[in-house]
């Protein structure tokens, strides 16, 4: 019995070892970058740069489906030892978790519904519904710029776009490479289309400097070693045909 | 500790515990009215009434409140030929959609209280009203439906306190109320501790007042019940 | 493509039943614990079971869950940050939920169990401890079985909300039948179609068990009867 008891609190309680596989969490509704297809498997850009990194830095990594909600907070706990879910660089976040050196520069649009006609500025979208995901840089951009406009945020990066096709929203405001590719490319994104400017961390603060991996602050090592690993796959062309795969028009 | 951020957003806790307040009451008294003529119909003698009722109270207490809400809010929406109706203003709206779903799971829960209730009424009740002449309708008002609140109070108090626990999934479907102020709270500010035990305290304090309000009630209605124990 | 989501879905099923069992076992073992507790002579025990089982019943369920999923670690691992150790805890998904829902209804657990403890006639109990058996055989040869035909109504009941309230868990990211209803409906813009996958799933089951409850109802009411003349 004191056996059992002893087992099951060491199954609770672990040192944090390099030594063990990485616990890595992901976002999985937002595909093309992360998701879980029919089968329930992960699969996605994220996914695949992850393993490539972890390959070639010599790191065992399990990359798990987390709940979006406890992303960043369990990072902060230890919970997670990395995060890799398109997380942008912000001020506000760097606060508090590290970054690895940024591997992408992301931009990010509205998209609305064909002849729509909408304009984009505050003014414009006074009194419509702007649908985001919470806790993103888009929903701070949104709550920071829109004050007139109704926001509604959901707790995955999919239900957005299913609360535009059915009509409770107006527009959505995301990463223009997942809209694309994964919106505007499927079925019920045919009705659908970008509107107004490519948004950029250059036009406000809250759309960072860009992509990384996120990693605890304690675990500097560990950053270390990711940045060793997306330069290596860098250099030798991984990212570049990763790129192709996912992006090439 | 972290309790500055939660001392900070206090005027967004309060909004979203009227939120739930108003959820909790408006639920509760429609399903309350939907209940009591389903309650009777339930413990009808036709077949096909009884049936009738028996399906709908089976479907909405086998099946978690989560899935009915999603389905009447996000599935709902799927059907382009239901946008373009007069119904779709109300069911674009979370509010109404997450109304809609706790009055249906509330009534089925209620129906089947009550319908339990009228069956515990003695027989002699019964006879002595039709001994009387009573309308059916008289006999309702007067005999049958305080017989029955009378016994049901702990069991419906019961519900009512799992209503308004229930009302913390509408902060699945976008409502800010209590539970979705916290888990906006975390989101934003990466602290996970605060801002759930503060709701956590919050629900404590409305479920013991209604507590309270429901042992008055059963001390004041249904204290003839407790006699001669 | 509904083949192969809709199979995802169900296979998740036997998770979800995996899960709800545990809680279920915890809630039965813990529940029988207090319900002794609330039974017993020391006024302290009662006091603080009727505390614990107010605490329980006073926060959703929902709520709950979120706490023992992010606040608890987030207090201990801040707590043995403080202290220096270099050791730190995290639940899995599965685990918070289990022990949650096995927590929660354990108090549900106790007031079926208690009540039913209660209607054991005294003078077996009291019958048996003169005859010199050993506390354990009056247990497992007295109590249990009337236990048993007695609390059953209140923990079919108790499993049947249980079950439900496993869909809870799929906010904490555990890929269970209504995770990967949401993901399957998120995926193909076909909400709908698949929360009803997922509400069969449900339905089945609480129906399953509803029979299958009644039928060991029936058989313990049997053997309940045999061996009188």
């Amino acid at each position: 019995m004191l056996r059992l008891k002893l087992a099951l609190a060491m199954s609770l309680l672990a040192a944090p070892a390099l030594a063990a596989p990485l616990n890595i969490a992901t976002d999985a509704t937002f595909p093309p970058f992360e998701s879980i297809d029919a089968s329930g498997k992960l699969v996605g850009y994220d996914i695949e740069l992850m393993e490539a990194v972890c390959k070639a830095a010599a790191l065992e990594c399990n990359i798990a489906n987390a709940a979006w909600d406890g992303m960043i907070p369990g990072l902060i706990d230890g919970k997670y030892d990395a995060l890799i879910s398109q997380l942008t660089v912000t001020d506000k976040r760097r606060r508090v978790i590290a970054f690895s050196d940024i591997y992408s520069h992301p931009t990010f649009r509205f998209v609305a519904k064909k002849g729509a006609g909408l304009d984009i500025s505050p003014e414009g979208l006074a009194g419509k519904t702007i649908a985001v995901q919470t806790g993103t840089p888009m929903d701070a951009y949104v709550t920071a710029h829109y004050p007139q406009s109704t926001i509604k945020r959901y707790d995955t990066g999919s239900a957005p776009y299913l609360e535009l096709t059915g009509g409770r929203a107006d527009v959505h405001i995301s990463y223009q490479a997942q809209v694309v590719h994964s919106f505007l490319k499927s079925d019920a994104g045919k009705d659908y289309e970008l509107v107004g400017t490519e948004l950029t961390g250059a036009d406000a603060p809250e759309f960072g400097e860009g992509v990384a991996i996120a990693i605890g602050k304690r675990n500097s090592e560990l950053v270390e070693k990711v940045n060793e690993g997306l330069a290596k796959i860098r250099e030798d062309g991984t990212l570049d045909a990763l790129n192709k795969k996912y992006f090439e028009q | 500790m972290n309790w500055d951020v939660v001392i900070e957003n206090l005027g967004l806790y309060a909004e979203g515990t009227w939120l739930t307040i108003r959820l909790s009451v408006v639920s509760l008294a429609t399903a309350f009215l939907l209940a009591l003529p389903l309650a009777f119909l339930r413990n009808s003698r036709s077949q096909t009434l009884r049936w009738s009722v028996i399906a709908y109270t089976t479907v909405f207490r086998g099946t978690p409140l989560m899935v009915q809400l999603f389905l009447v809010y996000f599935g709902l929406a799927q059907f382009e030929l239901l946008r373009s109706t007069i119904l779709w203003p109300w069911l674009s709206s979370p509010l109404f959609c997450a109304l809609l779903v706790f009055v249906l799971n509330s009534a089925a829960y209620t129906t089947e209280i009550f319908a339990g209730g009228l069956r515990a009424i003695p027989k002699g009740e019964i006879e002595a009203a039709q001994a009387f002449g009573f309308t059916p309708l008289r006999a309702a008002w007067r005999i049958f439906i305080p017989g029955m609140l009378s016994r049901t109070l702990p069991v419906y108090g019961n519900e009512m306190i799992m209503l308004m626990h229930a009302t913390s999934l509408a902060s699945t479907v976008t409502l800010m109320e209590i539970t979705g102020v916290a888990r906006n709270i975390t989101l934003n500010y990466y602290i996970q501790l605060e801002p759930y035990v503060a709701a956590a305290i919050i629900y404590l304090t409305l479920s013991a007042v209604l507590v309270a309000a429901v042992q008055l009630a059963e001390r004041r209605f249904a204290g003839f019940l407790r006699l001669g124990r | 493509m509904f083949a192969d989501f809709a199979s995802t879905i169900l296979a998740a099923g036997a998770l979800t039943l995996l899960l709800a069992l545990g809680a279920l076992a915890l809630s039965s073992v813990l529940g029988l614990a207090l319900a002794y507790g609330r039974l017993s002579r020391r006024r302290w025990l009662v006091r603080l079971i009727q505390c614990f089982n107010f605490v329980i019943r006073g926060i959703p369920d929902l709520v709950l869950m979120l706490l023992v999923f992010y606040s608890l670690p987030a207090a201990i691992n801040q707590f043995l940050e403080w202290s220096g150790s270099g050791l730190w805890v995290e639940f899995s998904p599965f685990w918070a939920g289990m022990v949650t829902l096995g927590v929660i209804f354990s108090a549900y657990m106790s007031e079926t169990f208690k009540s039913g403890l209660q209607n054991i006639p005294r003078g077996q109990i009291e019958a048996a401890e003169a005859y010199g058996l050993h506390p354990w055989r009056i247990f497992w040869r007295i109590t249990l079985p009337q236990l048993a035909r007695l609390a059953l109504p209140g923990f079919t009941n108790n499993w049947l909300v249980m079950v439900k309230a496993t869909a809870l868990v799929s906010l904490l990211g555990l890929q269970d039948v209504m995770f990967r209803a949401k993901g399957a409906a998120e995926a193909t813009g076909r909400p709908f179609t698949y929360y009803l996958v997922a509400g069969g799933f449900y339905l089945a089951v609480t129906l399953a068990s509803t029979f299958g409850l009644l039928a060991l109802a029936r058989r313990l009411e049997q053997t309940n009867h045999a061996g009188r003349t």
